[in-house]
């Protein structure tokens, strides 16, 4: 592993995160961390940029081995276009992480995708890093997506 | 030739609206969302930049409001099509104000409940699709497929 890119989303920060990679960040120098969030935190182990103009978020997440993230939907998108292994951890309600539980939602409805690492703990989170394979998520056949963008389109025209 | 408008917020909104953008092929369509450099990066041509906000932000919401309205009466679309957050919201209600055709596409990280924007769009949207089979409600809220 040589690029692990963090991406917490653009509006809330989510330091507990952010806190675990630090250290973890400490214990890997020979790993490069880049961080997108909007943490006003400064941590000593990677530099955080709040808001990455598209292409460098392009350029960030092309050249990384594996994404951490919150549990976010654009994340999990955005690991299935560049084929990565994603570990999620869902914001906490109960710990001012966001303003309802829907990230733990998101996260127990999307653990079995292939390349789709949950945890919860820094435990759970090291764990995951330290596995020498991580196999990615993949590209699958979308029926779903194609149903959707059938009955826009035909409600568009009607 | 139908004109579509198409707004959702920056992030997982946004990436949401892109995948199902086939949808307005052979339409006159104009993107909206509220992070510059995304459209571009999409290579979309027609588009506008508005503030973003969340239902807690009660003065960004009536901007973004006014900017939307301003977009909606130039471009005067046949259908506005959104999947949130709160953008999206207000464009419903603009599309309400000015007897437009309205479709909220409830995103995908709503999987236990509908989102706010979305019941409120059961009340004033003209179509509510939630991407979970389990929300739809077999009247209002329906499910006919999702982006994964």
């Amino acid at each position: 592993m040589k690029q692990v890119f963090v991406t917490t989303g653009t509006q809330l920060p989510f330091d507990r995160l952010l806190d675990m990679v630090d250290e973890w960040a400490g214990q890997n120098p020979q790993v490069k961390v880049v961080a997108q969030s909007n943490d006003v935190v400064k941590y000593s182990n990677f530099t955080t940029k709040s808001l990455l103009p598209p292409n460098e978020y392009k350029s960030f997440v092309s050249s990384s081995d594996v994404i951490i993230g919150h549990a976010g939907i654009g994340t999990i998108i955005t690991a299935h276009e560049y084929n990565l292994p994603l570990v999620i951890m869902p914001r906490k309600y109960e710990l001012g992480e966001h303003r309802n539980d829907h990230q733990v939602a998101t996260a127990e409805k999307f653990k079995d995708l292939e390349g789709i690492y949950v945890v919860t703990t820094k435990d759970e989170l090291y764990a995951i890093l330290g596995r020498s394979n991580l196999p990615p998520c993949k590209r699958k056949d979308l029926p779903n997506r194609e149903r959707l963008v059938k009955n826009i389109k035909h409600l568009i025209h009607l | 030739m139908k004109k579509v408008l198409a707004i959702a917020s920056g992030g997982g909104h946004w990436k949401q609206l892109i995948l199902i953008s086939k949808a307005f092929e052979g339409c006159d369509t104009r993107f909206v969302t509220t992070i510059e450099g995304l459209p571009e990066e999409e290579g979309i041509k027609k588009y506008n930049i508005v503030r973003d906000s969340n239902l807690n932000e009660k003065i960004n919401l009536i901007v973004t409001f006014f900017q939307v309205l301003k977009i909606v009466i130039t471009f005067r679309p046949n259908v506005i099509v959104t999947t949130g957050a709160a953008p999206g919201l207000l464009a419903m209600m603009v599309g309400r104000l000015l007897m437009t055709k309205t479709i909220w596409i409830d995103s995908i990280a709503n999987g236990e409940e509908l989102s706010l924007g979305g019941r409120i769009s059961k009340k004033i949207a003209h179509h509510v699709f939630t991407q979970w089979e389990h929300l739809a409600d077999g009247e209002n809220v329906k499910h006919e497929g999702s982006v994964f």
